[in-house]
């Protein structure tokens, strides 16, 4: 549900800067736009994690496991891509 | 590097573990962000559309798409399994986690489902801390390993959470082919992560 109306949103926008729906102005500042947007996001998903009161405080044992898979998959995930992407721009 | 995100992020991580916003607040909280989210696709949705040169490598790119989101997923799952072997977790666990490629809601809750509380707390810190890494450290993973490795790395958030650092980090070229990488890996995820998790827990409990 979510992801169709994302598309949408995204589909929305491109269509906005593609056909200069909305002023000049604003679309040329989109750029700045996206900056203070991130940034609140980044505000807004932190005070979630800070509510997981038991995720911050047991970050021991799991915490170790956790911080093992997330950068091992997340290193050999980019790495492999990259060499296979790579060979099979080079065929 | 910006060390801002990094600086906002402990800051809304500090006013929500001090309780300094009232409950009924914090309870809008989940909507506003997903409002953001909605701002922020059409601020990226307007960067890219009045870019002409972007539909242009956009062709380019869509052989890609698949391709990256597969072997993305792949290197996911070949990192859960050497997890394994390095810090003493099952199999089942630590592969299922890192297939959950930074959905941590989705994979929180199957794991919850097929496995138990422990799982799904691993599954959740697992995915929340690959979503962090991926923000933070975006600038240095574009440098080493390109734009397919970064929208790899990136896996399911590639397509929300993770899009704008990408954009930032890469450029707006990969806007398109990130989302559509994230898209297909947020589909799959709700399936893989129970699945794999009863498959490997089953041969080899």
């Amino acid at each position: 549900m979510d992801l169709a109306l994302f598309a949408i949103t995204l589909l929305s926008g491109i269509i906005i800067g593609k056909r200069k729906l909305l002023p000049e102005r604003i679309i040329d500042k989109s750029d700045k736009l996206l900056n203070i947007v991130i940034y609140t996001l980044i505000l807004l998903i932190g005070i979630e994690i800070g509510n997981y009161r038991e995720v911050l405080t047991s970050l021991g044992n799991i915490g170790i496991k956790s911080v093992t898979i997330a950068l091992l998959s997340t290193i050999l995930s980019a790495h492999f891509t990259k060499m296979l992407y790579e060979r099979r721009k080079r065929n | 590097m910006n060390l801002k995100p990094l600086l906002i992020l402990t800051t809304g991580v500090i006013v929500g573990y001090l309780n300094l916003i009232p409950e009924s607040l914090i309870q809008l909280n989940s909507k506003a962000i997903k409002a953001a989210l909605f701002a922020l696709f059409i601020a990226i949705g307007m960067d890219m559309g009045k870019d002409d040169k972007l539909w242009e490598s956009l062709k380019e790119l869509k052989g890609s798409v698949i391709y990256i989101a597969l072997t993305g997923l792949m290197g996911s799952l070949m990192g859960g399994a050497l997890a394994s072997l390095l810090v003493n977790i099952p199999l089942s666990t630590s592969v299922a986690s890192a297939a959950g490629s930074g959905y941590y809601s989705i994979t929180t809750l199957m794991l919850k489902e097929v496995g138990g509380p422990e799982q799904a707390l691993i599954g959740f810190i697992s995915n929340l801390l690959r979503e962090l890494m991926v923000i933070v450290g975006m600038p240095f993973i574009a440098k080493i390993w390109g734009k397919a490795g970064a929208v790899a790395a990136a896996g399911a958030t590639a397509m929300d959470t993770a899009l704008p650092f990408i954009v930032k980090s890469v450029g707006k070229e990969v806007g398109i082919l990130s989302f559509a990488s994230g898209v297909i890996l947020t589909l799959l995820v709700p399936f893989l992560v129970p699945t794999l998790y009863k498959i490997l827990s089953t041969l080899l409990p």
